[in-house]
């Protein structure tokens, strides 16, 4: 963990000559002070229900239980085919957003930082616009957009493509679902990471550029030696909290095919459960069929997944370099 | 979701009545002198049925204020569980959909005990509606209110270009049965060169022949839908290889536009889709649609239930306001006129108002069918599994009628994951067919 | 890679250009990215277009992309179903201004705390705030709303204002920002000009660190305006129900009116809009990448 580099006033604040033990002590009171804040309401607010959920893994707590059953709901998602199917379908997700949204938005990024290209800042805030958008208005417009006869059809059957039954509704086959949930989620996401890349591409600094140019560095070299690993801790950030996003998609398929009966149950992620992603089963075990406790433990196999897919990410991205 | 019915002249007459007659009988309630006293707090998703009722109760009983709190219809049961796990913020009386009683049978008060006496409604109520209310255990955690008879609105315009009856009384003779109904429907295909069919999708031919057959998930330890639901998955396979469906997914946003074109000739579902009708699917469309009995018989689809949780603070008023909305004929017919919501409780249906022709109908006298159907459905019967049971069986459904797996096999597999799943994560131990 | 954190990205107000693009290329990138904005636009501009059509026309076979002529009438529908609209709307400003203010306030102390004093705990922090992102918030909203009861809370704004002290993503994010981006010799120097510790963080830091307390505000404003599960178990009172709660009510047993939804959904976006449009411009051009090289 080494290699990240420490602020440079990290140590200088310490090696100060003119302070005096007194001085410092005082210091880390204020420091103290300023901290305890956070911690406090963090220990109090964020870690109650992160522990009383994983303390609910291990029970049976229903509205009418609550009866410590230890493993035994680990033990039941290992036979349970429809969390099988879920993990299945958050993986998939999680590595076709992450892998189209990073690489799109490294896209775009470039480009808005091209030289002489104008309006950097209202490409930006144009492309950030989706992020604002309520889970409700997800639904409705793009299940407008995506129905048999709706507009994406329309628009893919003038360029000569027969329709796609995006939600399943159609044909009874779930096999759009999931990229239907992807565009949805990349197109509501992309635009948070344009401009953390962009930020990421406007703090490399000139001369890095300059002196390459005029050491005969192509383009091609420029971009592979400078641009890129000078991003790499900004994709790091990027990809660790993309993935991290994506494997909890919850309301977009929720919203996409929520709420329609009669071909394809929404709760369970429409035709063939393809749109059934963790964070939904999870979120209707507990509430539709009010099964916390098992609920809870789907959870701790997500979070358990998380850790293990952030860990591997750290590992590809600093693999090779400094110990 | 429904506003007025065109009786506008009839109901400020009979509300004024019946506001007055309230006032009257305001000394009923059978407790003591402390149920007329506090407040309680009522969670409902239905805002006019209660701003209708609230008025009227609390006229009769000016010691009890009540708190009405509108709640949103796919939320309120998180709010609900999140309210009884805290065991605090709990109303004092809670209207749960037909959907939501399985998962809350633990969690209200008995209503058989004697401080309730319940059983005295028992001869007023619709059979079967009442029978429903009581829980695998015996006890009786919820009320019943209204019943939400299920039925065919159709379209006459295109049942008469297929060559098809179009006077209610001939329809429901003409397709009495599911297989009178698929070749209707095949008729309708040809005649309309597949610019109409007859139904939205096939998965709503399984719906309401299963609810015909009770629509049970489970009654008591045993799963029942593998049973009830083989009979009307086979009709919808018949009905998707026959093509006589639309293919719109009900509720989707296609559905209701499909509706108002004529692209979907009929709806078989509850007579509260009248309301539906008239508000928002096709405002202007007086006159083209009647309600026929559906094919295959009566059967519920919705309807509410009102429970007093174990938790309530005023358990006593509470019982004084359930018993005012769901056991007088002036409360009822006061919410019915507003709401279309149809009562459970059968005097209200001496009212003349029930032999009223419906304006949207084209004046047919639809209130008389929906009372009429009311009588004839199958016991019905809540389980804790009811959702876990339902989005299983739907899933298995749909992969029936895409072909991917038999019928049969489909229920076998729904019933062999809910038994496994309810026994794990509920302790519910359910038995398969044998 | 030590590079970028000793690259201070104040030193480069201006900006790297990597790519150096002919004329014609120029034109391709433009309209690719006029694609692109018309693809990002395109969904905003149709929930603006539906909700001034009827909900019987919304989408039936061939959705109009033009304004239609209803909007009067859904706008009414929606005051008739949901008279107390634009209460709710107030509640979901009263949620949204001080979160963001009481995150923006106390993560920027926190972060500035990490950043400037000796502490080790610059990776463990790291952790827990992806921690916390790794936990699906959706179960703990049981026991917060247990918690929140006990406290005493319920149907109230307290719940949503005061846990947002402890956003472990926000202290990280402030952190990453001041640590990378404000030069040491700046505190050495107010420091011999006799600053306070407070008044460090205050007159120097916070200043300095404006782009990415705008970022966090921004996001934290977007989530406390949409917040939805939360009023929905926590306020007992439609009066206090944000507009989300509010606008879940149009969906109904029966169906819903999606064009009072829409003409409602319309309307809540505007503030976010206007937070967007007017922040985001100034909030990209101030941030750079030292917030975000953490780990």
């Amino acid at each position: 963990m080494s290699q990240v580099g420490t602020p440079a006033f990290d140590g200088r604040t310490v090696s100060v000559p003119r302070v005096r033990v007194k001085e410092s002590t005082r210091r880390s009171l204020w420091a103290y002070l300023f901290i305890s804040p956070f911690y406090l309401s963090f220990l109090v607010f964020g870690l109650f229900p992160i522990a009383f959920s994983f303390y609910l893994a291990f029970t049976r707590w229903t509205p009418s239980e609550n009866t410590w059953v230890g493993l035994a709901n680990f033990q039941n998602m290992l036979i349970d085919s429809l969390v099988h199917k879920s993990v299945l379908n958050s993986l998939w997700l999680m590595g076709v957003v992450t892998v189209f949204q990073v690489g799109l938005a490294l896209l775009i990024a470039f480009v808005l930082n091209a030289k002489g290209m104008k309006g950097r800042d209202f490409w930006r805030a144009v492309l950030f616009l989706p992020y604002i958008t309520s889970p409700v208005v997800l639904g409705l417009v793009w299940g407008v957009i995506f129905a048999y006869n709706g507009f994406f059809n329309y628009l893919l059957a003038r360029v000569g493509i027969g329709p796609v039954d995006w939600l399943g509704y159609v044909t009874g086959s779930g096999l759009w679902i999931k990229p239907a949930v992807a565009i949805v989620t990349i197109w509501q996401y992309i635009g948070w990471n344009i401009i953390l890349f962009s930020a990421g591409l406007k703090s490399i600094p000139n001369e890095l550029y300059e002196a390459a140019m005029i050491d005969g560095a192509s383009q091609k070299d420029v971009l592979l030696r400078i641009t890129l690993p000078l991003l790499k801790k900004v994709t790091f950030f990027i990809v660790s909290i993309t993935i991290i996003g994506s494997v909890q998609i919850f309301d977009v398929p929720l919203m996409l095919l929520g709420g329609v009966a009669g071909a394809g149950s929404g709760t369970l992620g429409g035709a063939d459960s393809a749109g059934l992603t963790m964070t939904m089963s999870l979120y209707e075990t507990a509430f539709n069929y009010g099964q916390f406790g098992y609920a809870a433990a789907i959870a701790v196999l997500l979070f358990a997944i998380i850790l293990v897919l952030t860990v591997v990410n750290r590992r590809l991205f600093f693999r090779e370099s400094e110990g | 979701m429904f506003r007025k019915f065109g009786m506008k002249a009839v109901v400020s007459a009979i509300t004024a009545a019946t506001v007055l007659l309230a006032a009257c009988a305001g000394g009923q309630g059978p407790s003591g002198g402390s149920a007329k006293q506090g407040k309680i707090t009522v969670w409902y998703f239905d805002k006019v049925s209660m701003e209708t009722v609230i008025p009227m109760f609390e006229k009769a009983y000016p010691g009890v204020k009540v708190n009405f709190v509108q709640q949103p219809f796919g939320d309120m049961s998180k709010k609900y569980l999140a309210a009884l796990a805290a065991k605090s913020g709990v109303p004092d009386v809670i209207g749960l959909d037909t959907s939501m009683v399985g998962r809350f049978l633990d969690a209200g008060e008995n209503l058989l005990d004697s401080n309730y006496n319940a059983e005295q409604f028992r001869k007023d109520f619709i059979e079967w509606k009442f029978a429903a209310t009581v829980a695998p255990n015996g006890e009786m955690p919820v009320f019943p209110w209204d019943v939400a008879t299920g039925v065919m609105f159709y379209k006459p315009e295109i049942f008469a270009k297929a060559g098809l009856p179009t006077d209610p009384d001939e329809v429901s003779k003409a397709l009495a049965t599911w297989p009178d109904f698929i070749k209707a429907g095949e008729k309708i295909a040809k005649a309309t060169n597949g610019e109409s069919s007859i139904i939205a999708n096939p998965h709503d031919v399984f719906n309401a022949a299963f609810w015909q057959n009770g629509g049970n998930i489970a009654i008591g330890n045993d799963i029942a839908f593998v049973k009830e639901g083989q009979e009307p998955l086979a009709l919808a396979v018949k009905a998707n290889d026959a093509a006589i469906s639309a293919k719109v997914a009900t509720w989707s946003e296609r559905w209701m536009p499909a509706l108002k074109s004529g692209k979907v000739a009929t709806v078989v579902m509850g007579g509260w889709m009248l309301g539906n009708f008239q508000n928002l699917i096709d405002k202007d469309g007086a006159g083209k649609w009647r309600m026929a009995r559906a094919p295959g018989g009566a059967f519920d689809n919705g309807g509410t239930y009102l429970q007093i949780p174990k938790l309530a603070k005023n358990k006593a008023a509470a019982w004084e306001f359930v018993k005012f909305l769901t056991t007088r004929a002036e409360t009822q017919n006061a919410v019915f006129q507003k709401t279309g919501i149809v009562p459970a409780y059968t005097p209200a249906w001496n009212s003349p108002l029930y032999n009223e022709g419906v304006d949207y109908l084209g004046g047919q006298k639809a209130w008389k069918l929906l009372v009429e159907l009311a009588q004839e459905v199958k016991p019905l019967h809540y389980s804790a599994v009811d959702s876990l049971g339902v989005d299983l069986l739907n899933a298995q459904v749909d992969a029936a009628i895409a072909g991917k797996t038999t019928p049969q096999q489909a229920l076998q597999t729904a019933a062999t994951q809910l038994q496994e799943r309810a026994a794990r994560a509920s302790n519910i131990q359910l038995k398969l067919p044998s | 890679m030590a590079t970028m954190t000793t690259t201070s990205p104040i030193r480069n107000p201006i900006g790297a250009k990597a790519l150096r693009v002919p004329s014609i290329q120029k034109l391709v990138l433009y309209a690719l990215l006029g694609i692109m904005a018309l693809v990002t636009l395109f969904p905003f501009y149709w929930e603006f277009v539906l909700s001034t059509h009827s909900t019987g026309d919304i989408s039936s076979g061939t959705p109009s992309l033009f304004f239609g002529a209803e909007m009067l009438n859904n706008y009414q529908t929606l005051m008739e179903y949901v008279p107390y609209f634009w209460r709710s709307m107030i509640n979901s400003f009263i949620i949204a201004a001080p979160t963001t203010l009481v995150t923006v306030f106390f993560s920027a102390l926190g972060g500035y705390a990490f950043a400037r004093y000796q502490f080790k705990a610059k990776e463990k922090l790291f952790w827990i705030m992806l921690a916390t992102m790794m936990i699906p918030g959706q179960l703990g909203l049981i026991p917060w709303y247990i918690q929140m009861s006990w406290m005493g809370w319920t149907n109230t704004f307290w719940p949503f204002i005061i846990p947002a002290i402890g956003s472990a993503f926000g202290v990280f994010w402030m952190r990453q920002y001041i640590s990378s981006a404000i030069p040491a010799e700046l505190f050495d120097a107010a420091r011999i000009d006799g600053a306070s510790e407070f008044g460090m963080f205050w007159r120097i830091a916070l200043p300095i660190a404006a782009p990415a307390a705008g970022a966090l505000a921004i996001t934290t404003f977007i989530g406390g305006w949409n917040s939805f599960l939360g009023p929905l178990v926590i306020m007992q009172s439609p009066d206090m129900y944000t507009y989300a709660v509010a606008l879940a009510n149009l969906r109904g047993v029966h169906g819903t009116d999606t064009a009072a939804l829409l003409i409602g959904s319309s309307i809540a976006t505007i503030p976010m809009l206007i937070v967007t449009i007017f922040g985001s411009r100034k909030i990209v051009d101030g941030l750079a990448a030292g917030a975000l090289t953490g780990q």
